[in-house]
């Protein structure tokens, strides 16, 4: 098959899983558990071959343009504004592409050795396969819409993979936060596409990122704040991205969201979805860059949070929390990337599509390799750890490799994606940003060998589980490995020349900038070779000198603690509690008073009924009385009389009612079931 | 005073009707109240007769009328009469006000 | 000017023995009354030349349906045993205002001037003859159908009488 085929027929990306997931999930409750995996891998091989296909055929195109193989008008609201799903082909969509299908199969068979024997093995591997089809259809959406759809999509899959441990309820409470926090943050991302469905006529990426449109948008002003519609607009997108991409302060979900198995946090919470919100700004980076307002926020939140969690990151000793902590730093270095870029300057795009790539490649690689250490010693906490280089070589290895690689030492990948976003920093004249990402890098290198040493050298702390620890299968040995060579190797493809938005011009490596992020690697590197490769008392001490600081530190900034008490305090008491009672007293009041004049004067009208001979004869007489009036002398008046009398009868029991219920006189009222 | 007219006739009828009506709607006792009745049926055969003898004359239809209703009375009124002798075997008394089993 | 003197006295005869059916409480003596309102209304027959009618009224209904009534009377002892006193007042007097309203409809129908006959024709009524034929011919004139439905009628009603009314082994 020619490449353009794996082109036009890319839409078979996200369908294998999709399939795949309606098969495993609905087809084999019966079959063995094993079918489950191989249908799923199955699915997500046929689909890593149709995206490298299709990438492959795009790169190598030196003419290849942005273009749409499949597209469908879905929603026509107006003759304008259509909200089409397609597939679009454009170089991040592609190496997302590329990205996304290889991890995901990586995992996939990494999962067949770490899931092995448990239970929801089936239900595990449809939702993996359903969060593959997820976001494949995010990366190659058409539209905002689509986007938008496929984006609570991969936040459902999510939801169920974190949850997987559902008889956990700490698992259930992180997945729950998880979704609510997003979902929050949705809300920001709906508002800014309605907006921009509005003011701008459309929804399409690529009617959105043309120079016009964005210039309409800009000289458009909302009504009543007065302020232009672009900056906003990509201001709430950009909400939606900081909640997915966990950003300050919507970072809380990803912590916990590590009671998920450890391959879902590998794909899910390193490699892919937490990077959805990275490429939502990159795809609508033409917006962002003419607002420069927005990209501001961008620039500053994503700077924030790369140093916040990264402080965070030294001080915590559960193995996959550092792990979370550090992705969330590195998220915040790829915003921080996308914020320092410019027309001008693009340099900061590639650097943080570079980075997105290189990391998902050795972030994934330190989850599976810390899921491995979890298989062998059946703990998280690191001071249980303790010399396993002994007892897993492969594990130890490939970590070491992934260590060196998000520590930025040369010639592995890692230094050459943030070796470009630390000269993109410096280059568009952000020099504090420059500052802050170099010290961030030194605490990366710091907090990720603290773990190295705690884990793989200084001294068995529990000798029973050291005793009981040994390598993991080849299934996931062999994934880790699989994972080291492009975690070394990736940093050596020229990415501007693939990856770029405006005009880009190659440099070189700055060696300045090099060797201040080498140096200060090393030097992180160093402090954690001190303090951790042999158990001592200086990091105690050190946390007992730095007192109360190390506390605040340790405790995450009592950030969790800050929204419990928002959300109790203020919201539930303040905002619920009352609309409860409105709802409760006047809505369900309300109701009530109906039903209860419908039973008065149902009770009422029932004494009509008095089963007497005579008295029915009388209302024979005066009905048939009444008639002929009306016939005889055509009065319809007397008709309209009749209509009205009824009326104010309704109206009057009403009050009736209201005024019984009110003074608290009518029985009947408590016997109704409220429930 | 004229003649009286069939228009005299007529209210006459009409009177005897309302008076019947009156004692149907009022008595308690089930023998009163077909009493009453038989004063409606009257009043309606008074009417056929005032018509038929100020403007149909010709016709024996307005005479034979009347004897019809005055046939069907009769039969009504056994037949009434019959339920009332059960009625009270059952009830030991005839007040139409105790029978009200069709009450809500 | 006898006729009308004859007129308004039996009228009046009527009427009143009409308002004492309707308002006496002993029973024997309502039925003496619609004795006296039945015979006012044969006389009224006769004063409209309609002698047959007027015979069999005296001759059925008194003889017939009243002595009936009477026999039924006699046999249940007319008891009307009220234990609750029930306000019927209300309803009395609704039904005399209905029964008002209903005669002021009727009589504004009735007094309708256009009613009466030409002054020229001269009012009259079937003779017996007229009466025999018109009973026993068939067709668009013809009451024989009536006649005899009459009859099986009659006989209907005896025999569903006789089979309400009689004592059944399981009554007293």
């Amino acid at each position: 098959m020619s490449g353009s085929w794996f082109l036009e027929h890319l839409w078979l990306a996200p369908l294998f899983p999709f399939l795949g997931f309606l098969i495993i999930g609905l087809g084999m409750r019966n079959f063995r558990p094993a079918a489950s995996s191989t249908v799923a891998i199955a699915a997500m091989l046929a689909s890593t071959v149709v995206g490298w296909g299709a990438a492959i055929h795009y790169f190598q195109n030196p003419d290849a343009t942005p273009q749409i193989p499949w597209q469908y008008d879905w929603l026509k609201f107006s003759p304008q504004l259509i909200g089409r799903v397609g597939v679009l082909v454009d170089d991040i969509s592609m190496l997302l592409v590329v990205v996304v299908t290889t991890i995901s199969t990586l995992i996939h068979i990494y999962s067949q050795g770490y899931m092995h024997g448990d239970k929801g093995y089936r239900r595990f591997f449809a939702c993996m396969n359903l969060f593959s089809f997820s976001m494949l259809g995010l990366v190659l959406s058409v539209s905002l819409l689509q986007i938008f759809i496929f984006w609570e999509l991969v936040g459902i899959s999510s939801f169920l993979l974190i949850g997987y441990y559902w008889e956990k309820p700490s698992a259930v409470a992180a997945c729950k936060k998880a979704f609510i926090v997003t979902r929050f943050a949705d809300l920001g991302f709906l508002l800014g596409l309605m907006l921009l469905s509005f003011y701008a006529g459309g929804l399409d990426f690529s009617f959105l990122t043309q120079s016009s449109t964005i210039q309409r948008l800009a000289e458009t002003h909302l009504p009543v704040i007065g302020l232009s519609v672009l900056p906003v607009a990509a201001l709430l997108v950009y909400a939606g991205a900081a909640g997915k991409s966990a950003m300050f302060p919507l970072h809380i979900w990803l912590p916990d969201a590590m009671e998920g198995p450890t391959p879902v946090s590998a794909l899910i919470h390193a490699a892919t979805m937490v990077v959805a919100g990275v490429y939502l700004v990159a795809r609508l980076f033409p917006v962002f860059a003419a607002a420069q307002s927005a990209m501001m926020v961008v620039l500053i939140v994503g700077t924030f949070t790369a140093l916040f969690a990264a402080i965070i990151a030294t001080t915590q000793f559960d193995i996959k929390r550092v792990l979370a902590y550090s992705t969330l730093s590195q998220l915040g270095y790829m915003m921080l990337a996308l914020g320092v870029a410019s027309w001008e300057n693009p340099l900061g795009f590639t650097a943080s599509m570079f980075h997105l790539t290189t990391h998902a490649c050795f972030k994934a690689l330190l989850f599976l390799g810390a899921g491995s250490v979890i298989h062998a010693v059946h703990t998280n906490d690191m001071r249980e750890m303790g010399g396993l280089r002994h007892k897993m070589p492969i594990t130890h290895a490939t970590f070491l490799i992934a260590c060196l690689a998000i520590a930025g030492v040369p010639p592995l990948s890692g230094f050459f994606s943030k070796d470009e976003i630390l000269a993109a920093a410096w280059h568009s004249g952000q020099y504090a940003v420059f500052f802050i990402a170099l010290g961030v890098a030194g605490l990366t290198a710091f907090y990720m060998f603290r773990l190295y040493f705690m884990t793989f050298w200084s001294e068995p702390q529990v000798p029973e589980k050291y005793h009981h620890a040994h390598e993991s299968p080849l299934s996931m040995t062999a994934i880790l490995a699989a994972l080291a060579v492009p975690s070394i190797f990736a940093g050596l493809i020229p990415f501007g020349h693939y990856v770029k938005r405006g005009e880009l011009e190659l440099h070189g490596i700055n060696w300045w900038i090099a060797g201040a992020s080498i140096a200060v690697g090393l030097s992180g590197i160093a402090m954690a070779w001190l303090l951790y490769r042999r158990p001592n008392e200086l990091p105690d001490r050190l946390a007992y000198a730095f007192g109360p600081l190390h506390k605040v530190v340790f405790h995450k900034f009592y950030i969790d603690e800050i929204y419990l008490f928002v959300t109790k305090k203020i919201i539930f008491r303040g905002i619920s509690a009352p609309f409860n009672w409105f709802d409760r007293k006047c809505v369900d009041g309300f109701m009530d008073l109906v039903a209860q004049t419908t039973l008065r004067a149902g009770g009422w009208l029932r004494k009509t009924s008095t089963g007497r001979l005579q008295t029915y004869f009388i209302w024979v007489l005066a009905g048939g009385l009444f008639l002929g009036l009306i016939l005889w002398q055509s009065h319809p008046e007397l008709l309209w009389t009749l209509a009205f009398a009824g009326l104010g009868a309704i109206v009057l029991a009403l009050v009736w009612q209201l005024a019984l219920s009110l003074s608290g006189k009518s029985e009947p009222l408590k016997k109704i079931d409220r429930d | 005073m004229n003649t009286p007219g069939l228009n005299h006739f007529l209210i006459l009828s009409a009177l005897l009707f309302c008076i019947g009506i009156y004692g149907l709607l009022t008595r308690r006792n089930l023998i009163a109240m077909l009493m009453s009745v038989e004063i409606i049926l009257n009043a309606g055969a008074l009417n056929f007769v005032a018509f038929h003898h100020f403007r149909h004359g010709g016709e024996p239809g307005g005479v034979v009328f009347p004897l019809f209703i005055i046939a069907v009375a009769a039969a009504e009124a056994a037949v009434v009469l019959a339920i009332l002798i059960a009625l009270y075997r059952h009830k030991k008394d005839l007040d139409v006000e105790t029978s009200d089993t069709l009450k809500h | 000017m006898m006729k009308t003197l004859l007129f308004y006295l039996i009228s009046a005869a009527a009427l009143i023995s009409a308002g004492m059916v309707v308002s006496v409480q002993n029973l024997f003596r309502g039925a003496f009354a619609l004795i006296g309102m039945l015979l006012s209304v044969a006389g009224l027959y006769l004063l409209m030349d309609a002698q047959f009618l007027s015979a069999a009224q005296v001759t059925v209904y008194i003889g017939g349906i009243v002595v009936l009534i009477v026999y039924v009377v006699l046999l249940l002892g007319g008891g009307v045993r009220s234990s609750e006193a029930r306000s019927v007042r209300w309803r009395n007097a609704a039904a005399a205002v209905l029964a008002a309203v209903l005669f002021v409809a009727l009589a504004a129908v009735f007094a309708n001037p256009d009613f009466q006959p030409a002054a020229s024709a001269k009012p009259r009524s079937a003779t017996v003859e007229e009466i025999g034929h018109a009973l026993l011919s068939p067709g668009a004139n013809g009451f024989v159908l009536p006649f005899e439905i009459i009859s099986i009628l009659l006989v209907a009603a005896i025999l569903g009488a006789v089979s309400v009314a009689r004592a059944r082994d399981d009554d007293v």
